[in-house]
């Protein structure tokens, strides 16, 4: 009977307009700020970074590790392979934590021979970074 | 009054709308968006400066292969001496892409003078950039730099008495980076 009030109807209607849009507004809000606090590419930053300093600070015959743990997430939610994430070429870091995406690239200067290895230890991601001299100047 | 629609009320003659979904809800919404937004991209776009720790790293790892137990090596002070090979440092990272600057030079305290020519790598312009940063106002894209000053022993040939001998000498050391890092 409510909605034979033609200005009755009117004004329920625009409500739920109202509140519909509403939801979804600060529904897209809540999504993007969630999204964007997962934040791969802050990640991506900060372990490209941590990575080159450790490199330049090192000696050769040193073997650094670096927990993983926080990577986890992203490697599963996006389906990515352990050799994927962290590349090491050229004096260049570059981790990638998202498909498609070309990853944080980051230069740093020693000209050492890194070799990277991942291991497992009770329940924690390890990367292992072994620094090696090699032959120097080749760039 | 009493007789009119609950849905208006008159204000000095005008007729004023109650309408919930209005234009300037949308404005509103819009303008909360952009802030949101906004915020977020100001937030998550700050860059993680590590070019002091970088310049100090590379600082340290000059002392580290030009010197050996509080002497200059010797082969430091030989003329062949490829600053590059002896401290692992990547040629194409500092020489080519320009993202660093070395300048080391070494002094004999009781003369003054050089004992062997500077090692001087990397981006000269670092050395202005960083002078800049000292004394006028600052611009994020100038590199950031490190300087040591560190006392030291070296082996030297006495002209007079034909013997080798220990001296001091003091070497200064300045390096600069300006790597940024980034998605390319």
């Amino acid at each position: 009977m409510l909605f034979k009030n033609k200005k009755g109807s009117d004004s329920l209607y625009e409500i739920i307009m109202f509140i519909v849009l509403n939801l979804l507004f600060f529904g897209a809000m809540f999504a993007f700020v969630a999204r964007s606090g997962t934040n791969a590419g802050l990640y991506e930053q900060v372990y490209s970074k941590q990575i080159a300093l450790l490199i330049d600070s090192a000696k050769p015959g040193m073997v650094i590790s670096i927990n993983l743990n926080e990577m986890k997430s992203f490697i599963e939610e996006n389906k990515l392979s352990l050799d994927q994430i962290i590349n090491l070429q050229n004096g260049k870091v570059i981790v990638k934590l998202t498909q498609g995406s070309k990853g944080y690239i980051f230069d740093y200067f020693s000209n050492y021979e890194v070799v990277k290895g991942f291991e497992q230890e009770n329940d924690n991601l390890i990367l292992k970074l072994s620094i090696n001299k090699k032959g120097a100047g080749d760039g | 009054m009493a007789k009119m629609s609950s849905r208006f009320i008159k204000i000095s003659g005008k007729r004023a709308d109650e309408k919930i979904l209005s234009f300037y809800m949308f404005i509103v919404w819009i303008i909360i968006a952009l802030a949101i937004v906004g915020g977020v991209y100001i937030f998550y776009s700050a860059r993680l400066d590590i070019r002091n720790i970088q310049s100090e790293s590379l600082a340290n790892n000059l002392i580290g292969c030009l010197t050996e137990d509080g002497f200059i090596k010797t082969k430091v002070l030989e003329e062949n001496f490829d600053v590059f090979s002896e401290c692992n440092l990547n040629k194409n990272i500092i020489e080519d892409k320009r993202e660093f600057f070395l300048k080391v030079s070494f002094k004999d305290v009781d003369s003054g003078q050089e004992i062997r020519e500077l090692i001087i790598a990397g981006e000269k312009d670092f050395e202005i950039q960083c002078g800049l940063r000292e004394n006028a106002e600052v611009r994020d894209e100038y590199a950031v730099c490190a300087s040591k000053e560190i006392y030291i022993l070296y082996k030297t040939i006495n002209p007079q008495s034909n013997k080798l001998e220990n001296k001091k000498a003091i070497i200064d050391i300045f390096t600069g980076s300006n790597v940024l890092g980034g998605v390319f």
